[in-house]
């Protein structure tokens, strides 16, 4: 069916859902490889799991967990939807997703939890797409329940009806129920949950090689079908976990990640990319980039542009504007960032009577320039001065991260270069701020004339 | 039903232009993407005065209801005692409104709560399907954009009422006596509002010169800012609006009265604080205040009178909490002995009949009859006091249809009540009496009338000085002859009914009336789940549980959120 984008100011207020990614195939998306400037990093992403998509040359690593970074809302899970239907139709990877949000406490989450998250995911994948695997294969798992069970002596009603799970059903079903039994506790905040991390805690070795024997059959009874070499796991969601919770999952767990031997991507806050805890222990290199709109020079990136236009236009039909400059020069102080394009796009639906026209635009830029008020200091208006009068100015102490990560500061071609957002150099903050460099400034002079 | 599409354009701006100016843009932002935005935003207001935030929470509630979206509020308190509660709530309170405010305590919300918060972002989405409305301030959006950055970056908007500067150092009221609003007598509580005779738009007008000529001068000393706050604060209550009059006496007169050494006014304007308080349910905050705070300075004073008329405000506030022999007590042993003291008739007169009323609700309409026909009324007539007089005729009236004497009733309040109100111009004591005459043709079997009276007489009169109490209780007492005639067994009788159940609700929430929300509420919604609108009707029993629940009924609390329970899930 045709696609046609909302001819009504108020329909396009409506259908403006931050909480919604894409899905694969919505009309909606728009490739925007090329307007990231970097192409590279799927095929960057493939060759790490060993598939280079041009070749198709395929040898996968043992086992490989990689990170994978981007800015709040710069389209990071509607891309990584993309990459696993990429990676899945390669046929060398079965892909699993796994939502963390969805499935556990994202407020207070540990590796443990999402261990049993990928393997109760794992199995409702190989059921739904109706692969089985024999008992021998779901043995190890389940003995490690039952022996943990018995051993407990706290006669709670999850144990007792884990173990009347562990003890009755049988096959890929009885498994799923006894690890469903689990994360639904995990994610209800059972009382008994840091009873039951500190046994998977203790047993974690013996579980953690019942889980890789799962993993090597089930990625045996994929090769047998002719489906894929490799499972490849893709967890959701562990960007957006507490700040402790993080540093724990990424940092002091890594580990017991790694021990699992299988390959995963994981989502990561874009800060933890630079703060320098990670200490090399997971592969903490891809980043997707935002949109560039310009080069670095400050010359117009016309694919960008032109990205962020059909981005736009998808949204919301040409017929609301008054013309193509009022169109473009919301996707200029959208710093090529989606969410903040359709930031301003939902300003101008509130704002706007019938059109939208230079008043409504510039109106929307303000406001949401006022956003930033909230929270930059006069210290964070220098120190975005400076970036932009040096954009390759690495500024990786707490506050250009903080910056990165609440959008004043954004940055692009993989991270070489930064500058900061555009509707915020309009800010009076920013453009009293004084900073030592008289080296050229990429202001909003410079937007207005692109 | 949602009203048509203009309707709701004109309302929203209609709504916006009563805001103060800063304030109209936001309005329209935040009222638009409320109505026409997807059902799940997270919207942060900045509100951080407590008057304003009122005002257009109001102001959008009535925009948000002729659009049909039903709304609730989840103040921020004590009783939350973290995000996972919060959470709870959000998740239920979602169920049933389309718009949630959540308002309250300045720093609740610390950076760990944010940030257990910002975790749940997902769950808030998929489970609290609404549009969230946080009214917090400038310091807990910063901590926010902070601590929650993932929802941050979800905000559907940020919006800002801020007072103008100036405005949110003027207002304050005088001597205008609400505390006579306490009395239990409608026609003195009449009488103190409706001192003012001027129209509504004249008072409205006044309010805003009042406030530019304060805007204007910031300046100016204390002493020259007492007069006009005084008069906007007696304006504003005349005006119904409770909340700004409260906020002005709390935040501004008083600290006024403080910084110029002025005790006893600071005493009065605790007074007034009290008067409002008890309007509005919170006796027992009001009964502090007159007992720990105004009394006091006036023992310390040695003003006997101002005592004596202290202690007759903690008499009534008794009274209304059901210790009737208590106040009835103060009555006689305190109050009468000064006033007699000091030959005060008129004020011997006043609590006379207040024991009069307490007689007349224990039954003992001849003692109480007695006192008002030869001890009240004499003096009134007197002191050539034709307000007080034509008050106490319509409170004879009252005891003579209560002993059946309803042609007698009719006769005074048709040929001497009525007459002596339209010679005065008090148009809200004259649709006060057309009401009881309402009343005595009800009681005399002739409820079409009565009907009659009260949406072609006391209805419009009530509308045209915008008397929300007074819109309400008409509104309630037709709602009650409708259904008394039958009225469910008739389509159109009974959307009427269901009509003016619906505003007087509203009118009472806005209002703050915890009593009338608990019998209003519990009326309404059991009203809406016989007619099969659950849905509606579960957020209006669950706010009536609440108000019973305040109001410490709690079996009955309770029995209505059970109610509400098996609502939820059968709908489910």
């Amino acid at each position: 069916m045709t696609y046609y984008p909302p001819r009504h100011l108020l329909e396009v207020l409506q259908k403006i859902e931050y909480e919604v990614a894409l899905s694969n195939g919505d009309p909606r998306y728009v490739d925007s490889h090329q307007a990231r400037g970097s192409q590279q990093t799927f095929t960057r992403l493939a060759r790490k799991f060993g598939w280079d998509p041009a070749s198709d040359t395929f040898f996968a690593p043992h086992d490989k967990h990689v990170l994978f970074f981007g800015h709040i809302g710069s389209g990071k899970t509607t891309e990584l939807r993309r990459y696993a239907a990429m990676l899945n139709d390669s046929k060398h990877f079965y892909v699993v997703e796994v939502d963390v949000l969805a499935k556990l406490d994202s407020n207070n989450l540990q590796y443990t939890e999402v261990l049993m998250a990928m393997a109760e995911t794992l199995l409702e994948r190989l059921t739904a797409d109706h692969y089985s695997l024999n008992e021998a294969a779901l043995n190890p798992i389940r003995d490690w329940f039952v022996s943990v069970v018995k051993t407990r002596t706290t006669n709670s009603e999850l144990t007792a009806e884990l173990k009347t799970s562990a003890e009755a059903s049988g096959g890929i079903p009885g498994l799923i129920k006894l690890l469903a039994g689990f994360t639904a506790a995990f994610k209800t905040g059972s009382s008994h949950k840091s009873e039951w991390r500190q046994e998977i805690r203790n047993g974690f070795t013996t579980l953690a090689i019942a889980f890789n024997d799962l993993i090597r059959r089930a990625e045996a009874e994929l090769a047998n079908a002719g489906r894929a070499d490799r499972l490849l796991f893709l967890i959701d969601g562990t960007d957006k976990m507490r700040g402790e919770d993080t540093q724990q999952f990424f940092v002091q767990d890594a580990e017991q990640l790694l021990a699992i031997q299988t390959l995963v991507i994981y989502t990561a806050p874009i800060e933890m990319k630079y703060d320098g805890r990670l200490g090399g222990k997971l592969e903490a290199d891809i980043v997707l980039p935002m949109m560039k709109l310009e080069e670095r020079d400050g010359s117009p990136f016309e694919v960008g542009l032109e990205t962020m236009r059909k981005l736009l236009l998808l949204r919301a039909d040409r017929s609301l504007f008054a013309s193509d400059a009022d169109l473009d020069r919301l996707v200029r102080f959208s710093g090529g960032h989606p969410r903040e394009l359709l930031r301003l796009l939902k300003l101008c639906c509130e704002l706007a009577d019938e059109l939208i026209d230079g008043q409504v635009v510039q109106s929307a830029i303000d406001k949401l320039a006022a956003d930033f008020r909230y929270f930059l200091k006069p210290a964070d208006y220098a120190l975005l001065k400076a970036i932009d009068r040096n954009p390759a100015h690495d500024g990786n102490d707490d506050r250009a991260q903080e910056l990165l990560h609440r959008l004043a500061l954004l940055q692009y071609n993989d991270g070489k270069w930064r500058r900061s957002h555009p509707v915020v150099r309009t800010l009076e903050g920013y453009k009293l701020a004084i900073t030592p460099t008289t080296a050229p400034l990429a202001d909003v002079a410079a937007i207005e004339a692109n | 039903m949602a009203a048509t599409a203009f309707a709701i354009e004109q309302s929203r701006r209609a709504e916006a232009r009563q805001l103060p100016g800063p304030c109209h843009d936001d309005f329209l932002r935040l009222s638009r993407t409320l109505i026409h935005g997807p059902e799940f935003q997270w919207l942060l207001v900045e509100a951080p005065n407590e008057g304003l935030r009122r005002q257009v929470m109001t102001a959008l509630d009535n925009v948000l209801q002729l659009a049909g979206l039903s709304s609730n509020r989840l103040p921020l308190n004590a009783k939350i005692l973290d995000v996972p509660m919060l959470e709870e709530r959000l998740v239920k309170i979602a169920r049933s409104a389309a718009v949630v405010h959540v308002f309250g305590q300045s720093g609740w919300f610390d950076a760990p709560r944010w940030e257990a918060f910002n975790t749940r972002r997902e769950r808030l989405a998929s489970k609290a399907r609404s549009r969230l409305v946080f009214w917090l301030d400038a310091e807990a959006i910063a901590l926010a954009s902070r601590s929650a950055p993932d929802l941050w970056s979800w905000r559907g908007g940020v919006y800002s009422f801020v007072p103008e500067a100036a405005l949110t150092t003027t207002t304050s009221p005088g001597e205008v006596s609400p505390g006579d609003a306490i009395y239990p007598d409608k026609f003195l509580l009449a009488s103190a509002i409706d001192i003012d005779n001027r129209s509504m738009a004249e008072r409205s007008r006044r309010v805003v010169e009042i406030k530019t000529w304060l805007d204007r001068h910031p300046e100016a000393p204390d002493e020259l800012k007492v007069s006009p706050l005084s008069e906007l604060g007696k304006l504003l209550f005349s005006l119904g609006d409770y909340d700004d009059a409260l906020e002005l006496w709390q935040q501004f007169e008083l600290p006024l009265h403080r910084r110029l050494n002025d005790c006893r006014a600071a005493a009065s304007t605790q007074g007034q604080i009290a008067a409002i308080l008890q309007l509005r349910g919170d006796s027992a905050e009001a009964l502090r205040i007159c007992r720990e705070e105004v009394l006091p300075i006036y023992e310390r004073l040695g003003d006997v009178r101002s005592r004596a008329i202290t202690m007759g405000k903690i008499a009534d506030i008794l009274q209304q909490r059901g210790e009737s022999e208590e106040a009835l007590r103060i009555y006689r042993e305190v109050q009468l002995p000064v006033y007699e003291r000091l030959g005060d008739v008129r004020a011997r007169a006043v609590t006379m009949g207040r024991i009069a009323d307490i007689l007349q609700q224990r039954g003992d309409t001849g003692e109480a009859l007695r006192i008002r026909r030869e001890e009240v009324l004499p003096v009134y007539e007197r002191l050539g006091d034709l307000r007080l007089r034509a008050a106490t005729m319509g409170m004879i009236a009252d005891i003579l249809r209560q002993r059946g004497d309803t042609q007698e009733a009719l006769r005074i309040l048709r040929e001497e009540v009525n007459p002596a109100f339209e010679g005065l111009g008090d148009v809200r004591s004259r649709a006060i009496t057309m009401g009881m005459i309402a009343d005595n043709l009800q009681q005399s079997e002739n409820s079409e009338e009565a009907l009659h009276i009260l949406n072609d007489e006391v209805l419009p009169a009530a509308e045209r000085i915008q008397d929300r109490d007074l819109i309400a209780s008409t509104l309630y007492e037709s709602a009650i002859l409708r259904l008394k005639l039958g009225g469910l067994e008739n389509q159109n009788d009974g959307r009427i009914i269901v009509e003016s159940l619906r505003k007087c609700f509203e009118l009472n929430c806005q209002l703050g009336r915890v009593n009338s929300i608990a019998s209003v509420g519990s009326l309404f919604g059991q009203l809406l789940v016989n007619t099969g609108l659950v849905d509606e009707a579960i957020p209006v029993l669950e706010k009536a549980a609440a108000a019973l629940e305040e109001l410490q009924q709690l079996e009955q609390a309770y029995r209505l959120q059970e109610l509400v329970d098996r609502l939820q899930v059968t709908r489910q």
